[in-house]
């Protein structure tokens, strides 16, 4: 459904985006993951046509953004990082504008209706955009890119400014809308793109450094798996036991949290599931587990780690 | 261009501008056909006309100081320039709703010529001329003044700019005697955009006066064409 090849962006001798390729499915959700300043703005920019690259192609349902902006703008619904709203216009008015602008040939009344129920904004059609919170500023945004039911929703940080319940709501609403539609969204904020995307794109200074599921790039980042355990009795005695397991590659101990216990983070070798040896010989000594959990980072450690691996590798800059 | 144009339009009297610019208009007209032909019981409208164009070159930029600053500033050119349509439309629908803002201007001083019809003979071809002459001079500053909207993000640069550019036009025009070289009263002749417009005002339709009025305004749209092309490109 998207199609970027070798895309790049130099501003003067600035590189924001450096020679990024990729694919989105119909129907995948995929997140662009980076800091701010990354690159993940100019890429969108470039795909929605709002600004021109320096290099390479993108292709919306195999046309090409390039040599035919408008047949491709008709595919795309974008919603830029500043919701793009005139504050003296109200949210009917807008959206009326908008879907003029946009030629969409839908029954008008119908389709506002549909969408402005969808993104909850009925009860403030009437009000100047002037005077909606940031939140309804964002929805009145998401409505507008909605609008004409496009195949392809762009949507650049989407949740930015909005308090933790409106956060929910906009997750939800652009969850349900990907069962329909195509949709890159952005964000700095690592929680949101794990909880809505399949997939995720990270993006650091301009390039990609990982394109992945959410729960991959975890597991190829640790390479094995490690487990939480909280085990009651003598520490000495039960790392002797641990490590005395077939597929236990280590384990060492961390602070002592519940008295009379300790924990421990156990490595097992790769694709070996420890937890039931390690159940039976800690039963068998009488050593009862009291806690055992999965220990996947958090995406705030892919994070991390990839942009440092990429820091490691290039040094350039 | 229809929804831009629209839209233009509402905005026009959303905000206080349009307002503003019909009030103003109408009352400088008024102003110069009191003056002009009611005080000076004069019936020729010729003298209605003769003032207003230096004081619609003032008014101008409050028409089109907004078109492009304020899109750029508030950021909505995203929304312009992400929908399907194309940069030509999205500039001609800026101009014309300008022009239909002081179309609408114009069509209130339509009661001028008919009242002087009733107490004296009212030429109708020259009345004609000179409101066309008006509009073509007029497309002419707004062509200008939309060009220069589209340059910068602040609505005040963009009038301050336009009222020195089209004074500087008007000054331009005046400075021709005061040079012996043929070439430089050529060249002034042809930048200063007032020159070409009393010709009308008596009646005389000339096409190549006409035809560079349209180019002047075709030259200044199709710059701001090239300068929303060209920020696409930085």
């Amino acid at each position: 459904m998207i199609e970027v090849r070798n895309l790049s962006k130099h501003y003067g001798k600035k590189i924001a985006v450096r020679d990024i390729s990729f694919r989105v499915e119909e129907g995948e959700i995929v997140g662009f993951l980076g800091p701010n300043g990354a690159g993940k703005s100019t890429t969108m920019n470039m795909l929605t046509g709002y600004l021109s690259s320096t290099g390479g192609d993108a292709f919306i349902d195999g046309i090409n953004v390039l040599d035919n902006p408008i047949e491709a703008k008709k595919k795309i619904g974008y919603l830029p990082e500043h919701p793009p709203l005139y504050l003296d216009m109200t949210v009917d008015e807008q959206l009326n504008f908008a879907y003029e602008l946009k030629g969409v040939k839908l029954d008008r009344k119908k389709h506002l209706d549909e969408i402005c129920s969808l993104v909850r904004i009925e009860d403030v059609r009437g009000r100047a955009v002037r005077n909606l919170s940031k939140g309804y500023r964002q929805r009145v945004g998401l409505a507008q890119a909605l609008l004409g039911a496009p195949d392809v929703l762009i949507l650049d940080e989407p949740t930015v400014g909005l308090d933790p319940k409106q956060i929910i709501e906009i997750r939800n609403v652009i969850s349900d809308l990907g069962r329909k539609h195509t949709i890159i969204l952005s964000s700095h904020i690592l929680p949101e793109v794990s909880a809505v995307c399949e997939r995720v794109l990270v993006i650091n200074r301009g390039s990609i450094v990982a394109d992945d599921k959410p729960e991959n790039l975890s597991y190829s980042l640790t390479g094995g798996r490690k487990l939480q355990a909280r085990i009651a009795g003598p520490q000495a005695e039960i790392l002797r036991s641990v490590r005395g397991i077939l597929g236990v590659s280590s384990c060492e101990a961390s602070e002592s949290v519940e008295t009379g216990s300790f924990d421990y983070v156990i490595e097992s070798d790769e694709n070996v599931d420890i937890r039931k040896p390690l159940f039976h010989e800690l039963a068998s000594k009488g050593y009862p587990i009291l806690l055992l959990k999965p220990l996947d980072l958090t995406l705030e450690d892919i994070f991390l780690q990839l942009t440092r691996d990429a820091a490691e590798e290039g040094g350039e800059e | 261009m229809r929804a831009i144009f629209k839209k233009e339009i509402n905005q026009y009297f959303h905000s206080i501008v349009g307002y503003v610019f019909l009030a103003m208009f109408a009352l400088i007209s008024g102003l110069f056909f009191t003056m002009q032909n009611l005080l000076s019981q004069n019936g020729d409208i010729r003298y209605f006309f003769s003032g207003m164009v230096s004081v619609l070159m003032f008014l101008t930029p409050i028409l089109t100081m907004r078109l492009f600053a304020e899109e750029k500033k508030i950021k909505t050119d995203q929304l312009l320039l992400t929908a399907p349509v194309s940069l030509t439309g999205i500039v001609m629908g800026k101009f014309l709703a300008a022009m239909a803002i002081f179309g609408i201007g114009m069509a209130m001083t339509l009661i001028y010529p008919i009242t002087l019809s009733f107490f004296g003979k009212v030429d109708i071809w020259v009345t004609v001329g000179n409101y066309f002459a008006l509009a073509i001079v007029i497309g002419t500053f707004i062509a200008i003044g939309i060009f220069i909207s589209a340059l910068t993000e602040s609505q005040v640069v963009a009038a301050v700019v336009t009222y020195c550019v089209l004074f500087g036009l008007l000054l331009i025009g005046n400075m021709g005697s005061f040079f012996n070289n043929e070439i430089i009263i050529k060249a002034l002749d042809y930048l200063s955009i007032f020159n070409r417009y009393g010709e009308f005002t008596i009646g005389i339709f000339n096409p190549a006066s006409a035809l560079y009025y349209a180019s002047i305004i075709f030259l200044f749209l199709f710059l701001t064409v090239q300068v929303l092309e060209r920020r696409r490109w930085n």
